[in-house]
């Protein structure tokens, strides 16, 4: 993977775990990897375990970030969910998918857009 | 976050009113179309897109929803595009404060936002008024069609810019009306003429009977003895349409698709003649959702089968329910559906297969086998249904050269003309136009036979073996006869008459 590419999705991924931890999310694993795939973020609220899909963009000249986030995308995310909370053995809370798109523009702060419940 | 517009789904010739929701939340872009739609409905959302960008809008990146209520029902078609468009804008908020509830929306978009033509518009627009739509926003190429139902408010537009345009106020669009005199008016006249055919009278004279009474006529006789040529200017002496039946026949094109934007209605009969490697799906209407067949689509006009024994005879035999019961049903997995077909059959053939059994002045070349054989396959029922059979005969030389004038197809229309007027005076209380579509009851009501009449009859039943049907067919033959000759009580003249175009069947087929 390109390098620049690397440290966008990383630069999004870090403004998204901030804007969730406004948001009185806390934050407990960051790209959690198993092998399954990958979660970008995995946070933790109201007894809500959220796995949260982040989507970096500097132009939308290929469209919108989560215009990304396709069918196969979700399916893998699902699976990498289901796989933790078997790991872990979480009983009695509830789960959720997220997705963040942050647009990131050199010249403005950066945007951030958060999609709850996407699957 | 919802809204809701009004448009309409089409079985058959019907159609019902359905309501297109649309509810946009957040959530991953996506747009889900339900309520059982097929997939021309499902590729509407691809057109829709583009056509919402390209008219100046933004598609909303949010999670759209449409619902085509009543679900229950199989959607079909690209005129819901319309109503999803506006739906979508309307749910997004980038048109507001404009009340669309009392207009129902048809219409294909194009990816640049234009409306392109729906088939169907006419049925879909009458079903709409008789559910109590006051106004339709629909094509302009579809608005001579529409705006042939009254007492209903038709805006037809170019593009879906236009008609926000309208809704905001920014332009102001009347109802759009087209001279109903134009509707009402004849046919816009043929390049062929009766005048072109030399001789023939007495052939002449069965055409203006059939075309009066819509009776069914077939015609024997050698190659090249005018058979076709006669046919082709059959169209030319029928009785102009009613209006009800202009309707009824445009509504029938309208969801075949056949029609243009120049021919928006169907103001001349149909004459359709398909060839005779015709299979029977087309013929009587089929396919996954039926579409309406040749005998549909020559609805009251003339359905041609040109060289009758060449057609295969399973589809041959398909004809006779429709002939008899002048609409025909088509069942299938997705749908049942009934499409009217009374029309009058006009059938032409050679009496064997080289042409000439019969002919005077060319001697026969086939054994008695060949002939049986092809004349066997045209069955005794169809035969029985054909009320008129005449035997062509090669024109003389004499006759071909004489410098005579024969009549006009305006001049025989004049009588024609005057016989239908009689006949639709006489059933204006029934539901029928014409003699051939006389129930046995109203037979009996309208078609009293004398003392002597009845005699000849009683004889031409025992004598030629005449079966119920065509004692039946040949009264109403007589009955249009009479009409023809302004004549309220049919004579024996007017039987006699009916009787000899009943007599080719056994001349030919008991050999």
């Amino acid at each position: 993977m390109n390098k620049n590419t690397r440290d966008l999705g990383i630069f999004g991924e870090k403004i998204a775990a901030e804007y969730l931890r406004k948001l009185c999310y806390k934050v407990i694993r960051s790209n959690y990897r198993c092998r399954f795939g990958e979660i970008d973020l995995i946070v933790y609220k109201n007894n809500t375990y959220v796995f949260v899909e982040v989507k970096t963009r500097r132009n939308t000249s290929f469209g919108r970030p989560v215009e990304a986030i396709n069918r196969n995308k979700k399916t893998h995310l699902l699976r990498v969910g289901q796989y933790y909370i078997q790991n872990l053995n979480l009983k009695d809370c509830n789960f959720r998918f997220d997705a963040i798109e942050v647009m990131i523009d050199p010249l403005k702060p950066p945007k951030v857009n958060h999609i709850e419940n996407i699957m | 976050m919802l809204s809701r517009v009004y448009s309409c789904v089409l079985t058959g010739l019907d159609g019902n009113l359905t309501e297109v929701e649309v509810d946009i939340s957040n959530g991953l872009p996506a747009l889900n179309i339900v309520g059982l739609p097929d997939t021309a409905v499902k590729e509407s959302k691809e057109r829709v897109r583009a056509a919402i960008k390209n008219s100046g809008f933004e598609f909303p990146m949010k999670r759209i929803t449409i619902n085509l209520a009543p679900a229950n029902t199989k959607k079909e078609g690209t005129y819901f595009d319309l109503p999803m468009a506006l739906g979508i804008l309307q749910a997004s908020k980038q048109i507001e404060n404009i009340s669309i509830e009392s207009f129902a929306f048809i219409g294909e978009l194009s990816l640049n936002g234009n409306l392109n033509r729906v088939p169907g518009a006419l049925p879909l627009v009458i079903a709409l008024r008789n559910q109590g739509i006051k106004k339709i926003i629909l094509p302009k190429s579809n608005a001579d069609e529409a705006a042939m139902i009254e007492d209903i408010e038709i805006y037809p537009f170019h593009s879906l810019k236009d008609i926000i345009k309208y809704f905001q106020g920014d332009c102001m669009v009347a109802p759009y009306k087209t001279d109903k005199r134009i509707l009402r008016k004849g046919s816009s006249g043929y390049d062929e003429d009766f005048a072109d055919v030399v001789g023939q009278e007495m052939v002449k004279r069965a055409f203006q009977i059939a075309a009066a009474g819509g009776h069914n006529i077939m015609m024997i006789g050698p190659p090249g003895s005018g058979k076709t040529m006669l046919a082709r200017r059959f169209p030319t002496i029928l009785p102009d349409m009613t209006y009800e039946e202009r309707l009824e026949v445009t509504k029938i094109y309208s969801v075949a698709g056949e029609l243009s934007d120049y021919a928006s209605l169907v103001k001349e009969r149909p004459f359709r003649s398909p060839h005779h490697t015709i299979s029977s799906t087309a013929l009587v209407g089929g396919g996954r959702k039926p579409k309406p067949g040749e005998v549909s689509l020559a609805h009251f006009g003339v359905l041609f089968l040109d060289e009758l024994p060449e057609f295969q005879r399973s589809v041959l035999e398909m004809l006779r329910q429709p002939m008899e019961d002048e609409v025909v049903t088509i069942s299938r997995l997705n749908a049942t559906l009934t499409y009217p077909s009374n029309f009058v059959l006009m059938a032409s053939m050679n009496p064997c297969p080289c042409g000439y059994y019969g002919d005077l002045s060319h001697a026969c070349s086939c054994t008695p086998m060949q002939i049986k054989k092809y004349l066997s396959k045209i069955s005794g029922p169809l035969l029985d249904r054909i009320d008129m059979h005449i035997e062509i005969f090669p024109i003389k030389y004499e006759e071909l050269t004489k410098n005579c004038t024969s009549k006009t197809s305006a001049q025989m229309k004049v009588d024609v003309d005057r016989a239908r007027k009689n006949q639709l005076e006489r059933y204006k209380n029934h539901k029928i136009f014409f003699n051939a579509q006389l129930t046995p009851n109203l037979t009996k009501k309208y078609c009293e036979l004398g003392y002597q009449e009845k005699l000849l009859m009683e004889d031409a039943f025992n004598k030629l073996g005449l079966s119920a049907r065509a004692y039946n067919r040949i009264i109403k033959v007589s009955r249009t006869i009479a009409d023809l000759n302004d004549c309220d009580q049919i004579e024996t003249a007017h039987i006699a008459e009916a009787i000899q175009y009943r007599n080719l069947d056994r001349k030919f087929w008991n050999l």
